[in-house]
């Protein structure tokens, strides 16, 4: 699961702000009367952006691969082994999900095992959500250019980032048809048979039945869960407006390291009914730079600390995940990170 | 010195006591106590309180009248209070001693000691009011309470057997054991009593208490929360003929019961010996593959009456069952009944003599491989009552009849469910009749066929109609 700032994180750094600014009392701050700085504060970002895709051909698993020796699970039904180990190669245990299956002249039961699909989907470009995250700052002093402070910021910022696809596409599911015998008239379906060995009782061998192609809605989402390690460095401006009040601004370059993974987790609903789960997740870690811009309004207090609210233009590259056919290019280039929190000038 | 004057102070006060007091001295009621315990029964550390109330009835005014309240040595002093008139605390210890200093000629004074027991069982409290210028004659009583570890109302219900039963027959009482409360009950036992003319095979649900005997079993069934209930059996083997009782009831220690209505229940079979009927398998029809509609195999018996006597029933007792699978073994399906360890079905059928009648049989082989082994005793059976009520019943789903002229019905079920089907001659289900057995469902849906007897008493193209319903089991 994607990392997340708890709210109530958010919420204390929040309050300790204000409880600075509360403890407060009318002093003024003299540009000069510090060299260095420190400030701690949560930030939410905006505009980032994931483009989706989904074009090609797609190997789906066997949906028995992962169920008990003995046991053939299909996209509408199943053929599982039942208490009598399917003694004389019959089973109770077994279930479909739609009367077109039976057919009553060949005296069988008809069901469906998806082998590929194929998609060719427009990209789709989704939004983040209002993902929060922390950020840590330290600087300096330089020099003093008439009323400007100028100085210096290292800034760092982490932040979890999340983007969902959750479009219903259409594909073409490619599947195995599989028969087994079935002497008698079935339960109507849907019909889920049960372990005990009594009742009616199918052919617990199956037998190749050639293939089809089905017109399948793919449900579910497609996500970029990733975590964005952010560092920055560049001058800063620092200007007192009156006893409270400074406003800085500064500029300079960014580097980010991104580690996290596009998952995936849907159903292929066939046309006829038969389902099947598709899940899975590429993972992937890179690096990004780009440059940034911003400003920060900062409230002096009495306690040597100050509140700040932040906002903060950066162009980072973006970066690809997933696999052929199947990918998310998490785009950010134009996003905007806004900050609170509390400095320390000291 | 300080003792000639304290005893000069006495001697005035008992002579003016004695002269306020004059007029009724001697007379047998000066004064009415009435005193009662709360709760009775009370639970264990719980609050016990004596209320006590006095009125002066002497005709003139009491002073000094002291109140000894003696506790039972497990019950500790908690508190007193005062409801009418003023009355002092004067020991807080056992025993408890009360002032009241004066009461009025048709005064009254009400107040309450609040104890806690500690001891289970009957507590007795003693409560003695004198007057300290011995004016008034010594009033005594007592209060006995029950000290209890909870006040339940435990209910207890079984079923067993309806149907008159052959010696040899093997039955199981099922018996549910509830606590409607209040209070949660421990260590609770259910004793079942039973006549002679029956050996205990079995039991579940509950540890047996000393042992079984010959005409008893007691489980312990130990604790349930309020509204909270355990089933429980017993498996018997009748040994004898003549009219049995299966008598269970429940109790906890230490515990009152509100209720004892519901405290037991009996439940009544006749026992018989093997019936005078005398009948012969005729022939039998073996399928030699299991039908994979239902998952067994069948073997159709045909049945007559040789005998010079009409038979009722018939019942079909088969002999060497076994087991060929690993784990799961050969089973009668449709069996009704054991007897000294042989399935047996019972077709519900009057015979008379030469009349036959066909009887399928279903196995589970769970080998699903045929087994020739088998042997058959038929014997005439107690008549066995299927009518029954048709309420709460559902309507099934789907009814088609087999080549073979069998009806099959379907119907939608909660697997491991278990159901009766019902059926009748008209729609109305005026007189509905209960198959032989009831089914537990395998799947989500239930595919059920008549095959006529045993599971009804005729097979269904003998019948100008049938209908069915299906009935869920709780």
């Amino acid at each position: 699961m994607r990392p997340r700032i708890h709210p109530t994180l958010n919420l204390a750094l929040l309050c300790a702000g204000w409880a600075v600014v509360g403890a407060s009392r009318a002093e003024a701050q003299v540009t000069g009367d510090w060299t260095r700085h420190f400030r701690l504060g949560s930030v939410a970002a905006l505009n980032l952006k994931g483009d989706f895709s989904l074009a090609g051909s797609f190997v789906t698993p066997p949906r028995s691969a992962g169920a008990a020796a003995g046991d053939i699970l299909y996209d509408d039904g199943y053929v599982r082994q039942d208490a009598t180990g399917n003694a004389g190669q019959l089973s109770s245990y077994w279930g479909y999900q739609g009367a077109g299956q039976y057919n009553a002249g060949a005296g069988t039961m008809l069901f469906h095992s998806s082998s590929s699909f194929t998609a060719n989907t427009p990209s789709s470009r989704e939004d983040n959500q209002v993902d929060a995250g922390l950020e840590a700052g330290y600087g300096g002093v330089l020099a003093l250019w008439g009323r400007t402070l100028v100085g210096w910021d290292l800034g760092f910022t982490y932040l979890p980032i999340g983007i969902k696809d959750t479009r219903s596409l259409g594909v073409n599911l490619a599947r195995d048809l599989f028969t087994h015998a079935i002497g008698f008239t079935p339960p109507q379906a849907p019909y889920n048979g049960g372990p005990s060995g009594v009742g009616p009782l199918i052919g617990s061998a199956p037998t190749a039945a050639g293939s089809d192609n089905i017109a399948a809605t793919l449900v579910g989402k497609r996500s970029i869960d990733t975590t964005l390690y952010n560092f920055k460095l560049g001058p800063t401006f620092y200007w007192d407006m009156g006893r409270r009040w400074s406003l800085q601004a500064g500029a300079g370059g960014a580097l980010g390291f991104l580690n996290g993974a596009y998952k995936y987790q849907e159903v292929a609903i066939a046309a006829d009914g038969g389902q099947t789960p598709l899940s899975g997740r590429f993972g992937k870690s890179s690096l990004t730079y780009g440059g940034y811009a911003g400003a920060m309004l900062l409230w002096h207090t009495a306690e040597k600390a100050d509140v700040y609210l932040g906002a903060q233009y950066m162009t980072l590259g973006g970066t690809t995940y997933g696999g052929v056919g199947r990918e998310a290019r998490l785009r950010l280039g134009n996003g905007i990170y806004v900050s609170v929190g509390v400095n320390w000038p000291f | 010195m300080a003792y000639n004057h304290m005893a000069i102070f006495w001697r005035w006060a008992v002579a003016l006591s004695c002269l306020l007091l004059w007029p009724s001295a001697g007379s047998a009621q000066l004064i009415d106590v009435t005193a009662a315990a709360s709760p009775d029964p009370v639970v264990i550390s719980n609050t016990l309180s004596y209320s006590i109330s006095l009125t002066n009835t002497s005709g003139i005014t009491l002073t000094n009248l002291v109140i000894t309240n003696t506790l039972a040595g497990s019950v500790q002093f908690l508190s007193s209070s005062t409801t009418t008139g003023a009355v002092f605390l004067v020991n807080s210890t056992n025993p408890v001693i009360l002032l009241i200093s004066r009461l009025t000629n048709s005064g009254t004074v009400s107040f309450q000691i609040n104890t806690r027991p500690t001891a289970l069982g009957f507590q007795t409290n003693s409560i003695d009011i004198a007057a300290t210028n011995n004016s008034l004659p010594l009033t005594n009583l007592t209060l006995v309470s029950e000290v209890t570890l909870g006040v339940s109302d435990l209910g207890v219900g079984a079923t067993g057997p309806a149907q008159t039963q052959l010696v040899g027959d093997q039955a199981t009482y099922t018996i549910g054991v509830t606590n409607y409360g209040p209070d949660p009950a421990s260590n609770i036992i259910l004793s079942n009593f039973f006549g002679l003319g029956a050996t205990v095979l079995s039991s579940s649900g509950g540890s047996i208490v000393g042992g079984a005997t010959g005409t008893n079993l007691a489980l312990n069934v130990g604790t349930l929360a309020p509204s909270q209930s355990a089933q429980l059996s017993v498996s018997l083997q009748f040994t004898n003929p003549g009219p049995f009782q299966f008598i269970s009831s429940v109790f906890a220690d230490s515990h009152r019961d509100t209720n004892s209505v519901n405290d037991a229940v009996t439940n009544s079979v006749a026992v018989t010996n093997a019936l005078p009927g005398v009948m012969s398998v005729v022939s039998i029809q073996a399928s030699p593959t299991v039908d994979k509609q239902t998952g067994l195999f069948t073997q159709k018996l045909t049945i007559q009456n040789v005998g010079a006597t009409a038979v009722g029933a018939v019942r079909v007792t088969v002999t060497g069952l076994s087991q060929r699978h690993a784990t799961l073994p050969d089973i009668l399906f449709n069996a009704v009944g054991t007897n000294a360890g042989r399935p047996f079905a019972v077709a519900p059928v009057a015979l008379a003599p030469g009349d036959s009648v066909v009887v399928t049989l279903e196995f589970f082989f769970p080998t699903r491989q045929p087994f020739g082994g088998l042997t058959f005793d038929v014997v005439e059976s107690p008549v066995v009552s299927l009518g029954t009520s048709s309420a709460g019943s559902s309507g099934i789903s789907l009814t088609r009849q087999l080549p073979s002229t069998d009806i099959l019905i379907e119907f939608p079920a909660t697997p491991g469910s278990r159901y009766t089907i019902l059926y009748s001659v008209d729609v109305a289900f005026t007189s509905p009749q209960a198959a032989q057995p009831s089914v537990v469902a395998p799947g989500d849906r239930v595919q059920w066929i008549d095959s006529g007897p045993p599971k009804t008493a005729a097979h269904p193209s003998l019948v100008p109609s049938r209908y069915y319903r299906v009935l869920l089991v709780p």
